[in-house]
């Protein structure tokens, strides 16, 4: 996941190069983000006011408490507009975004490199050995602290819980059958070709009923978080990210 | 194998229950045929209609029907 966040991302993305035209998938988040940055502010407004906040819950269902979040979104959101605190000076954090991803998706990944970056540097001020004194000096300091359990576990339950209804609803949507298909093709990896053979059907079938079942799952889950919260604004690839990282350890 | 399904799998199975650790035998006899022939394809439509409920609901009757598909 890391690895994957660092290659889509923040740190080691180049700017788009002249020499260079990479396909843009998404042109009309491409075109906001250009006219963002070439100093239309009702663009970047609309960048800051989709993203923020569930820019903010993205972080806490990873376990980051909701202000420490809340900084971290604020940072990346002025950087994407403006100079970085560190790193490159002068250049736009947004100028990185090549239009390959949803801008939302981009943001995610941004936010979320930033919020490793970040721990990273906690962790290792927190295992400098530390005096005794220093024991007492009640570790206020973000800086003197590692990750806590705690910090680790707490998850923001209303939206884990509110991702798992939506899925839970959107498999309670499909056909029995397709739904038994789905177990045994992904949960005990049992082939297709093997399915085929029990229903005594053909490979391009079950195949199809796979990806049927599949566009469904899509559609019913986005459909029953936007009715949910419809503030969350989610695209299917946020979705998915979202899983990932609540499928995985911070470190 | 497509990896959005693996991905909400990965993160349904997050809150999946500790496997029950029942065993085959409880499964009945009537149902354990139907299940050893519906490994071999020896199912009607109808008798397999009859059998999905019992494979979505009971895992140990999907790891019956595998261990039945793919002998040991």
């Amino acid at each position: 996941m890391v690895a994957s966040l660092a290659a889509s991302g923040y740190d080691a993305a180049p700017a788009m190069s002249e020499n260079r035209e990479p396909p843009i998938k998404f042109p009309k988040d491409y075109d906001v983000a250009r006219r963002a940055l070439e100093g239309d502010n009702e663009a970047g407004k609309v960048i800051a006011m989709k993203h923020q906040e569930m820019l903010v819950r993205v972080l806490m269902a990873r376990g980051v408490k909701h202000h420490d979040a809340e900084d971290v979104v604020a940072d990346v959101i002025s950087e994407c507009f403006g100079a970085r605190k560190t790193g490159t000076a002068g250049r736009a954090l947004l100028e990185s975004y090549e239009g390959r991803s949803a801008l939302s998706t981009w943001m995610v990944t941004a936010t979320w490199n930033r919020w490793l970056d970040a721990k990273r540097r906690d962790k290792y001020r927190g295992e400098l050995p530390r005096f005794k004194e220093e024991a007492n000096a009640g570790g206020d300091d973000p800086f003197e602290r590692l990750p806590d359990d705690d910090e680790k576990s707490a998850l923001d339950k209303d939206l884990e819980s509110l991702m798992r209804s939506a899925l839970d609803a959107a498999f309670a949507s499909l056909d029995a059958e397709a739904l038994l298909i789905l177990k045994l093709v992904y949960q005990h990896r049992v082939s297709q070709e093997l399915i085929a053979m029990m229903w005594q059907s053909n490979q391009s079938r079950i195949s199809r009923t796979i990806s049927n079942a599949r566009e469904q799952i899509r559609r019913v889950t986005l459909e029953t978080i936007n009715e949910r919260d419809p503030r969350l604004s989610l695209q299917w690839e946020d979705f998915l990210e979202l899983c990932q990282a609540s499928s995985e350890p911070l470190f | 194998m497509d990896t959005e399904l693996n991905t909400l799998f990965s993160f349904l199975d997050r809150f999946e229950p500790e496997v029950s650790g029942r065993s085959a035998s409880d499964l009945g006899e009537h149902l354990r045929e139907k299940l050893t022939r519906l490994a071999s394809g020896n199912l009607t439509d109808a008798e397999r209609s009859e059998v999905v409920p019992a494979l979505l609901e009971r895992e140990e009757a999907r790891l019956f029907l595998i261990s039945a598909l793919v002998p040991n």
